[in-house]
């Protein structure tokens, strides 16, 4: 169903006909009278307001593309800082700095007993007087070397610091 | 196809190089060992008795008592003299000395497996007693019955320390 202003405007245009002409100046009789005062007024609007060309249609096209490409470019390099090589080198590094830390700050080895980890290993041994014999004795965790023949210290001799 | 070198800023690579330069340093940083590394290596006299005297061990030979205990037969332990030596390149370095008594680092160098061959001597004045090569890790005691003396006898220890 056609609106007041459809109909209106049809009827000003002189496109209303028959039975949808008559009714309509039935519904409305007054409107004849202004009918010379509405041709003027819609001449007037339509010679004013009517589609103005311009005469650089491209430039707002190319300001509008220029302002999406800068949108586009910040979203890359934005995404780009995140990215996967810079993750890659993060973990690198994060994995290179818990290696150092774990080789440097944790102690390895036993350390409830301190005899772990011993090495001694006696290779070789020479004693200058061949009444003196030197003797390996490797137990666990403790290598001692016995020295047998050699003299007595004299018990007068003052050892002490 | 996006190429990281070509195609990341500048500042962003900068900071990338500096990061993997960073780590790697601290990296082999951990690992790495002086190249002129000075050792210390610590001698000590001690007397072992079976007097009812207290022990009386050097702290880094704590946790030896029972051992030595079970591997020398005495049960007290007397400090006579310790000393701990910086080993630069000297040829020969005193490490320990009583009276007439003294021990001698004559060699010392640190094998690829990271424990060291020693030289040591054992002088009583201007006599040689003993001379021994002996491969040792770090921080174990090496053990060398000496001389009888009073009630008990002398006992030399060596150790490198790191």
């Amino acid at each position: 169903m056609k609106t007041f202003e459809e109909k209106f405007n049809a009827w000003l245009d002189g496109l209303l006909s028959g039975e949808e002409l008559k009714s309509f100046e039935n519904e409305h009789p007054s409107i004849h009278q202004n009918k010379a005062e509405f041709l003027k007024l819609k001449n007037l609007l339509r010679d004013n307001l009517g589609c103005r060309k311009l005469g650089n249609p491209d430039f707002f096209n190319s300001q509008i593309m220029a302002q999406v490409e800068r949108e586009i470019v910040r979203g890359g390099r934005h995404s780009r800082l995140l990215g996967f090589p810079r993750i890659a080198l993060a973990g690198i590094f994060a994995l290179c700095v818990g290696f150092a830390l774990f080789f440097s700050m944790i102690p390895r080895g036993n350390l409830a007993d301190p005899g772990s980890g011993y090495v001694a290993e006696v290779l070789k041994t020479r004693t200058a007087d061949p009444k003196v014999k030197a003797t390996v004795d490797n137990q666990k965790d403790m290598t001692i070397i016995k020295l047998e023949g050699s003299d007595k210290l004299p018990p007068d001799k003052d050892l002490n610091r | 196809m996006w190429s990281f070198e070509e195609n990341a800023p500048i500042k962003l690579r900068e900071g990338c190089r500096f990061y993997l330069l960073a780590a790697f340093l601290l990296l082999f940083g951990a690992f790495a060992k002086p190249a002129i590394a000075t050792e210390h290596v610590w001698g000590c006299l001690l007397y072992a008795s079976n007097s009812p005297k207290a022990f009386d061990l050097p702290p880094r030979l704590s946790g030896y008592d029972g051992r030595l205990r079970n591997g020398l037969g005495f049960s007290n332990y007397r400090v006579i003299a310790q000393r701990e030596t910086a080993v630069g390149d000297q040829h020969q370095n005193l490490l320990v000395s009583a009276g007439e008594i003294q021990v001698l680092l004559t060699n010392l160098s640190r094998a690829s497996d990271g424990k060291y061959l020693v030289g040591i001597l054992f002088l009583e004045g201007t006599n040689q007693v003993m001379e021994i090569q002996a491969r040792v890790g770090e921080r174990s005691p090496l053990f060398i019955r000496g001389p009888d003396w009073r009630e008990g006898q002398i006992i030399i220890v060596v150790m490198v320390d790191s």
